[in-house]
């Protein structure tokens, strides 16, 4: 990779994909070949079985080949050109400026061999474009180089070349990627695991072996029903703990695997990940393309002063959910300290004060009362029903419960409005804050129902491109209006501002100025 | 533990200075072309009542009419003998109630809804127990439709539909516009939303201009 100075005087990337392609199309065709072999073998190699065989893999062979031979990429003065097909020809045009992102996907073989599959998203907001599977790494780069380098010479804006150095953000070590899995809430993942051990035993445990397995399960559940309550509650608590920490231990574990050797770098405007331990990811990501940051802190990362930072793109349609999952992490854990620089990065703005947070109304406190009064009220009946002493606990305790998690909710919810940004902040166990760049947002939304016509409360919500609202509930009525009209205002002239100051682009990526003070997360 | 978790209760929340949120935030440097002050909401045309009562009123007609049939084969299949008459009853109230409905309904409908549409911000709020009102700054509109089902064109009227990038609240809708205006108006948003397309980088993510 040798950096040339001039976009322009790049030489345009063209032509077939790697030939390693051949092998990958040609380990497809042995699967699917799979029932004919097998019919073969199971046929005592009969001729029929050849036949079969012989005739299935050649018309497969010809046409990978085929395949291979017709397709053809090229990137022209300002469009992606894709050539494929042999008896239905199809040529695409992808225009460049429409190219968000050019990801790069690796397994182990193909890491191996020096190649990936390269998958174009354009801002259609329909996933993956087209996809080249596979390209040499070094072409990938150049492809990258030549379409990046397009766009940054066509807009007005000063952007540094694309081949500029890239600046490492942060960077992983194994030791915080586990802890980072650890620190996850892992009940999904113990739910995950229980999942697929349930398929695992459906499709390869013979029938005798499954029903074993039920009738123990029957058997230590009956076992514990003849237990005394302490016993019972004892052994229950036991199993419940240890399945708990088999999921953290799970949990953790994937994280290594999913985000092994976490890079974020940045890259002229553009922001790069590198994670994963079998297939390795490589994602660009525009900032532009960014609708919200989210700063998230689960309970056990917040006693730790650990946060991740999450980030969500217009709305794309993704095929797997550990993509989702990997794709949307900026950051899987960084100390709640360098949050603030690191979110300095993407904001054009300075951080505001922490003082600046506004809370909410204090009648949410008595709202998210009866909210939870809701639960408790029929499970008290139930209770009632069933066993009488217990409703009698259920109300002592959970009367003040209730009303503690309601205080604390109400506290944990604020907000900040800044001309540029929101920062929304919610959550009393797990704690998220929402980054809105003004611009993005697309609608302001705001609600009423008739409790809160009665306590005089709204319910304002930020609707951006990206998958999740904002959501700021029991903000006084008065306040909520006002604050609606003059956020909708603001981000109307800030789109009308941006577009004739072009020479500014909001959601830039700004160099990083020297300010040790943490206003979100102050140290 | 080196770097103590930053606690909620930590920072104890400022006053709520109701009046004082707006005039927090930094107000905006005015454009160049900025709106007439504060212009008031306007109200739908008043024909939108006898359209609603109109579609509300077949609407109801057909569920209370499949109900009915509903009751009386129920009745003679599952030979409930007694309990149709319990169920008549109730399907005599369900009636009553519609009534009320469609005569009382369209006219508070009507009162809630009313929209305000400046140089900067579309507004619409309605909602009769359940209020919503929506802002839609004019540069983040991707397209309108302008809609005119059957019973609207027997009326003169028309609905406005606007469409934004968001997820969520994507499509706002305007019903009971007279339909001269409503096209006015629609004519009159595209061709302001042409002026400035260029500024509309913010929304550049979801792009429109592939298609």
């Amino acid at each position: 990779m040798k950096p040339e100075s001039h976009p322009a005087a790049l030489s345009r990337p063209s032509g077939r994909l790697h030939p390693w392609t051949l092998l990958f199309e040609l380990l497809g065709v042995a699967r699917q070949l799979l029932i004919p072999l097998l019919y073969w073998v199971i046929s005592d190699f009969s001729i029929f079985g050849a036949l079969l065989v012989l005739v299935f893999g050649l018309l497969s062979l010809l046409l990978t080949i085929a395949r291979y031979r017709s397709f053809r990429y090229r990137v022209a003065a300002d469009e992606l050109v894709i050539e494929q097909g042999l008896l239905r020809h199809q040529e695409r045009h992808i225009p460049l400026a429409n190219i968000q992102e050019i990801r790069l996907e690796q397994n182990l073989i193909q890491r191996w061999l020096g190649v990936a599959r390269a998958d174009i998203e354009t801002s259609t907001g329909n996933g993956v474009e087209a996809s080249l599977a596979v390209l040499a790494v070094s072409d990938i780069a150049h492809l990258r180089r030549s379409v990046f380098g397009v766009q940054a010479a066509a807009a007005v804006s000063p952007v540094p070349a694309p081949d500029a150095a890239e600046t490492p953000l942060l960077a992983l070590s194994p030791r915080a990627l586990l802890a980072a899995g650890l620190t996850s809430n892992s009940i999904f993942t113990l739910f995950l695991a229980l999942g697929a051990l349930f398929r695992f035993a459906e499709e390869w445990l013979p029938e005798d072996k499954r029903r074993a397995v039920w009738h123990a399960i029957a058997d230590a559940t009956r076992a514990l029903g003849q237990q005394s309550p302490w016993t019972a509650a004892a052994l229950l608590a036991c199993w419940a703990g240890a399945l708990l920490l088999l999921s953290v231990t799970l949990s953790g574990l994937l994280s290594l695997v999913r985000f092994y050797d976490f890079r974020l770098t940045q890259q002229g405007a553009a922001l790069r990940r590198t994670y994963g331990l079998f297939t390795r990811h490589v994602s660009n990501l525009s900032p532009a393309r960014i609708q919200l940051i989210a700063v998230e802190q689960t309970v056990l990362r917040r006693l730790c002063g650990w946060a991740a930072l999450r980030v969500e793109v217009a709305s794309v349609t993704y095929e797997r959910q550990e993509e989702r999952q990997g794709r949307g992490l900026l950051a899987p854990l960084v100390r709640s300290a360098e949050v603030n620089n690191l979110l300095r990065r993407f904001l054009a703005d300075d951080l505001p004060d922490e003082r600046a947070w506004r809370s909410v109304s204090p009648l949410a406190v008595r709202r998210g009362i009866l909210r939870r009064l809701g639960w408790l009220i029929p499970a008290a009946v139930i209770c009632w029903w069933w066993w009488t002493w217990l409703l009698g606990w259920l109300v002592l305790v959970g009367l003040p419960v209730i009303v503690l998690v309601s205080r604390l909710d109400s506290c944990a919810r604020g907000y900040i409005a800044t001309p540029r940004y929101w920062f929304v902040r919610q959550g009393w166990a797990n704690r998220v804050i929402h980054v809105v760049p003004v611009q993005n947002i697309q609608t302001v939304v705001i609600r009423q129902t008739p409790f809160d016509r009665r306590l005089g409360l709204a319910t304002l919500i930020l609707d951006t491109a990206g998958p999740t609202p904002v959501v700021i509930r029991d903000v006084p009525a008065t306040e909520t209006e006002a604050l609606g009209r003059c956020l909708a205002r603001q981000a109307e002239t800030l789109a009308w501002e941006t577009g004739q100051a072009s020479n500014r682009l909001p959601t830039q990526v700004q160099p990083l100025p020297e300010r040790p003070a943490s206003p979100l997360h102050p140290a | 533990m080196p770097d103590p978790a930053p606690d909620v209760l930590a920072f104890p929340p400022l006053p709520p200075a109701v009046s004082t949120a707006p005039a927090e935030m930094a107000t905006p440097p005015a454009a160049p072309s900025d709106p007439p002050p504060a212009e008031r909401f306007s109200t739908l045309d008043p024909n939108v009542i006898a359209l609603w009562r109109l579609t509300d009123g077949i609407e109801w007609s057909l569920f209370l009419s499949v109900a009915f049939v509903l009751i009386t084969v129920g009745t003679l299949v599952l030979s409930l003998g007694m309990w149709f008459w319990v169920l008549l009853a109730g399907w005599a109230l369900a009636v009553l109630f519609a009534v009320a409905y469609v005569i009382r309904y369209p006219p508070l409908a009507y009162r809630h809804y009313a929209y305000r549409i400046d140089n900067h911000v579309i507004e619409v709020g309605h909602g009769v127990w359940f209020r919503e009102s929506r802002l839609i700054p004019l540069s983040r509109l991707q397209h309108i439709d302008l809609r005119q089902g059957p019973f609207e064109r027997s009326y003169g009227l028309a609905t406005l539909v606007f469409h934004t990038a968001g997820m969520h609240a994507s499509s706002t809708v305007l019903p009971g516009l007279p339909a001269a205006d409503a096209a006015a108006l629609r004519n009159r948003l595209l061709a302001q939303l042409q002026g400035q397309k260029a500024p509309t980088a913010a929304v550049e993510p979801t792009g429109e201009t592939t298609r």
